[in-house]
């Protein structure tokens, strides 16, 4: 297994305010596989994606990925960890307002040891004619894109994509899943999309479903459905 | 894949942030480089003046030291005793340099002096600045600031002694870089006294009731530091003494280059010039440091989503660290280079006239001294980079998470502070002064250093006139007459006196009295009739923490005889520090006879007393001499000081108000589409500021006075003057408050215009 979890929990407050946000969760991802996790708010499934991001701690059990323990990793570590291994895509964009868009991309090519061709990448990402606008006159699905490019530029062994589609409308959302398809196609990365949005379950390789802080189901596609042809 | 070629993107945008935020960064750059431009001016004028000034010490082969006996003694026969002197390595050799002193009138004005040399070869030799030094009889070498100060020219002519003397050239002379007429004067005066300088066989031409039989000493080994050379200074004093004694001869003075007030003041003033300065510019830089921390975290505030994403994705608290550092960092170079090149060029220029207006000093090469740029450049931007850095690494410090949550609050619980139930305007005014609280501090604590800059400025002449006119009103006598020795007057209004200089245990002059029975002068206070009892001044009292009834020990300037008195009683004589006592307690104490006195009281002028047994007259313009001259030296400064504390008012306003309404803007915009126009909103935000500034306003009064008297106490110490109550004029505060509302009146103006463009759309867009 390339990312294994075993018995995860995770607490949040103190005392009589304590609430369990994460039961014990134990799974494990292929390397190359698309993993979508999907809940309800308040299912634990970002707080999940976090604590595989190294961004946020977990109190009981451990994460093995690609054989080495978070547990054993301080904060230079995990922020090492982060910048050669992790690429990250938020609901909301978090963009740098006064870089543009190949700057911004180049912003997470910094961080790899081996990016890729940035001006590549712009192509695959559509995104070549906007280069050099900045954030502020791209469309919502053009600045995700440019997130997203900032996430893989630097060809992470790992993609985290935390509601990727939010804040998007359904032909753009329907765009930025087959760019993620795509980039998992060439590269070759991990990716674990973390939605609420059911439908995109049919482009993974693999689903996990939480509800209440602990697995529901999880179970893999034999065959995937194209991100173009997802509907809901 | 690419090769790893790739800079960090982020310097890109370094230079687009200073451009988006020009208004802050260029307010902030101009008033740095303007700051860095006067302390480097300074410094480097300064600087350079005392490299001048300590290779003169070699260069005009300044004297150690110098005395005066009571009559003539041969230079061989002084150097005789000198020679016996136990001094180690350090042998004196003594130089004749008598001089005459002349009072003399010059358009009008009766209170000029002249102090006359003949012409100097071996020691304390001079610079020539115009014209020539003295070659033939009737010519006359006078300082150059004097001449300067009196529009005096080369060819013009000074009369004294019944002689007309034509002036041949200006010249600064290292024994008398500072014009100091007495060693015990609080003030020089460059406008009323000067050294004179004539050929050495026309010097022999002068009446000889008006030479003072001085000499100077010079030590052979020049490796002596100041510790040894006043050791050694001091062996030579008390040799003399004890052997001048056999003969009837003594000491009328003796003064250390040390303790030379000509000689010392100038560096040590322009050494306490520069201190003060370097340390407000210091303490500027650091008040610049947090308003750059607090314009950064109004940037992290803004682009927290972004900072929470590049700390997930890698990026080091370090790098986000020194990315936020990188822009302050730039204009602050950028201020000090500026600065430096103007501090170098304008006001170095600027300096040199102020320096060259209050000091003798010989012509001097500007040169280039790294201590200058260490301590304008390399010390403020590292107190920048350290507070800067302190500042971000608490902020930055928080983890990814919270940044994309844009949970920024340091604290977990976020207490809500409950408001009585004020109008709904005053309670959401009360929250955004609460919500900027750290921002309006720094804004309070810019507006107390701005108005103790400009109360500083503006009473400092008031009071000094204060005091001077204190002195007055306090005078004994209007004159008081110092005799070479008892002369006996027919004019009943006179008062005969006895005066001598002693010491008190800081090395502090004390000028003690005899004051004859039932005095028509000092009437405020009887004298004990108890041996031992003495009455001192009120300024010495306070001083030293003195009480009634203490006892007090004071000491021969120039010897070992140590005397013990008890106070009697105090009053308010603040013209130097002295105590009194009656004039037969004073006689008999000093050993001399019943009859003995050294002096004239008078309410007017003498002018029976025949000049030659007069040693010296204070009259009331005497007295005025610190004012006089402070008023002539610091006229200038003063101006330019009031400036720098408005310009630093406006800018900290400025800059502050600026960073609460762009921190404010969503909340502005989302007030505007609630139906709230600009007018109503400036009643909050610049209504909210107004409150805070004059709520500043209000607590730096107050303080800034407590502090003001303090630091001016002190800096009169220096003076030797104790100030007994130090009055900053009502018309001062109102000045200072109406400058304050003037200027923030100004720039609610631009506070409203930045109200007016923030956008609707500003609410919409970046709502997560």
């Amino acid at each position: 297994m390339f990312l294994q979890i075993n018995n995860l929990e995770k607490f949040y407050g103190e005392k009589d305010n304590r609430v369990q946000v994460l039961k014990g969760l134990s799974t494990g991802i292929e390397k190359g596989e698309i993993c979508v996790l999907l809940g309800p708010s308040g299912s634990g499934k970002s707080t999940l994606l976090n604590i595989i991001g190294g961004i946020e701690s977990y109190d009981k059990g451990e994460i093995i990925i690609n054989g080495a323990a978070m547990s054993a990793m301080n904060e230079k570590q995990t922020t090492l960890y982060r910048r050669e291994h992790l690429g990250y895509v938020f609901q909301f964009y978090n963009l740098i307002p006064n870089l543009t868009v190949k700057e911004n991309i180049e912003v997470g090519a910094y961080l790899g040891s081996n990016p890729l061709d940035v001006d590549d990448l712009l192509h695959t990402l559509g995104l070549w004619e906007h280069k050099d606008k900045i954030p502020s006159q791209l469309s919502g699905g053009q600045q995700q894109r440019t997130s997203i490019g900032r996430a893989i530029v630097k060809n992470p062994d790992l993609l985290l994509c935390d509601e990727p589609t939010g804040a998007l409308d359904y032909n753009t959302s329907k765009d930025i899943l087959k760019l993620i398809e795509d980039v998992n196609r060439k590269y070759g990365n991990t990716i674990i999309i973390v939605t609420h949005n059911d439908a995109i379950k049919l482009m993974a390789d693999r689903v996990i479903k939480l509800r209440d802080g602990m697995i529901r189901k999880e179970y893999t596609n034999e065959t995937k459905t194209p991100a173009m042809e997802l509907d809901w | 894949m690419a090769d790893k070629t790739i800079k960090n993107p982020l310097r890109k945008r370094i230079l687009r942030d200073i451009r988006k935020e020009k208004g802050k960064y260029i307010s902030i750059f101009l008033f740095l480089t303007f700051m860095i431009s006067i302390v480097s001016g300074m410094l480097v004028t300064s600087l350079s003046m005392m490299h001048t000034y300590d290779d003169g010490i070699e260069t005009y082969k300044l004297e150690d030291g110098h005395f005066s006996t009571n009559s003539e003694i041969s230079v061989a026969d002084l150097q005789k005793i000198a020679d016996q002197t136990d001094s180690g390595t350090a042998k004196a050799t003594i130089y004749k340099q008598y001089f005459y002193n002349f009072d003399y009138t010059f358009e009008g004005n009766s209170n000029y002096s002249i102090r006359l040399y003949e012409n100097r070869e071996a020691l304390n030799t001079y610079s020539v600045f115009e014209g020539h030094a003295p070659e033939k009889d009737g010519e006359l070498a006078i300082d150059r600031l004097f001449a300067e100060n009196n529009n005096l020219k080369i060819g013009d002519t000074l009369t004294f002694d019944g002689k007309d003397l034509t002036i041949c050239g200006t010249v600064a002379v290292p024994d008398y870089s500072c014009l100091f007429e007495n060693n015990s004067d609080s003030m020089f005066s460059a406008t009323t006294f000067t050294t004179g300088f004539v050929t050495a066989d026309y010097f022999k031409e002068f009446s000889e009731s008006k030479l003072t039989y001085s000499f100077a000493y010079h030590f052979s080994d020049r490796s002596l530091d100041d510790r040894a050379s006043y050791d050694a200074s001091t062996n030579l004093m008390n040799t003399l003494s004890k052997q001048l004694a056999p003969q009837g001869n003594y000491l009328t003075d003796f003064l250390m280059r040390q303790n030379n007030k000509a000689i010392s003041f100038t560096r040590e003033d322009m050494d306490g010039d520069t201190n003060s300065t370097i340390m407000m510019l210091y303490i500027m830089i650091a008040l610049l440091a947090f308003i750059f921390a607090l314009m950064t975290f109004s940037t992290i505030e803004a682009e927290a989503g972004a900072i929470g994403t590049l700390r997930a994705s890698g990026y080091t608290k370090g790098e986000i660290i020194r990315h936020y550092m990188a822009a302050p960092t730039y204009v602050f170079l950028a201020a000090a280079v500026i600065g430096n090149i103007g501090g170098y060029t304008c006001f170095r220029k600027f300096m040199e006239d102020m320096y060259y207006h209050s000091y003798s000093l010989p012509v001097f090469k500007v040169v280039w001294n790294a201590n200058a740029f260490l301590l304008t450049t390399v010390i403020p931007i590292a107190i920048l980079l350290v507070i800067n850095y302190l500042a971000l690494r608490s902020m930055l410090g928080l983890s990814p998470l919270n940044f994309l949550r844009h949970d920024l609050s340091k604290r977990k619980k976020k207490h809500v502070t409950k408001l009585p139930n004020f109008k709904f305007l005053t309670r959401f005014r009360i929250r955004t002064i609460l919500q900027n609280r750290s921002n309006y501090i720094t804004m309070a604590i810019g507006i107390l250093m701005a108005n103790i800059l400009f109360i500083f400025s503006a009473s400092m002449l008031p009071i000094l006139n204060d005091q001077t006119d204190n002195v007055l009103d306090h005078l004994i006598a209007n004159y008081q007459y110092t005799l070479k020795a008892p002369v006996e007057l027919d004019d009943s209004s006179a008062e005969k006196y006895c005066l001598t200089a002693l010491a008190d245990d800081d090395g502090k002059e004390v000028l003690v009295y005899g004051i004859a029975d039932n005095s028509k002068y000092l009437t405020q206070v009887s004298m004990p009739t108890e041996k031992g009892d003495i009455i001192i001044s009120k300024s010495f009292m306070k001083l030293n923490n003195y009480k009634v009834g203490d006892t007090i020990k004071i000491v021969e300037k120039y010897g070992d005889k140590e005397y013990s008195f008890r106070i009697a009683g105090s009053f308010n004589y603040p013209a130097a520090f002295s105590v009194f006592m009656s004039i037969d307690n004073y006689n008999d104490t000093f050993g001399k006879d019943a009859d003995y006195f050294t002096g004239y009281f008078s309410d007017k002028a003498l002018d029976d007393l025949d000049d030659s047994f007069i040693y010296s007259t204070m009259g009331p313009s005497d007295y005025s001499k610190l004012s006089d001259q402070m008023n002539d030296s610091m006229g200038r400064m003063m101006p330019l000081m009031k400036y720098l504390s408005l310009i630093i008012f406006v800018i900290v306003i400025y800059l502050l108000s600026k960073i609460v309404l762009e921190k404010n803007a969503e909340s502005i915009s989302l007030t505007k589409i609630l139906g709230y126009n600009n007018r109503e909103i400036g009643k909050i935000y610049i209504i909210s500021t107004a409150i805070a500034v004059l709520v500043s306003v209000a607590i730096s009064l107050p303080l800034s006075t407590v502090i003001l008297k303090t630091m001016i106490v002190y800096l009169f110490r220096t003076f030797d003057i104790w100030l007994e109550n130090v009055h900053i004029g009502t018309s001062i505060y109102v000045q200072v408050v109406i400058w304050d509302i003037v200027c923030y009146g100004l720039l609610s103006f631009l506070q409203y215009k930045k109200i007016r463009k923030i956008p609707m759309e500003e609410a919409l867009k970046n709502r997560e």
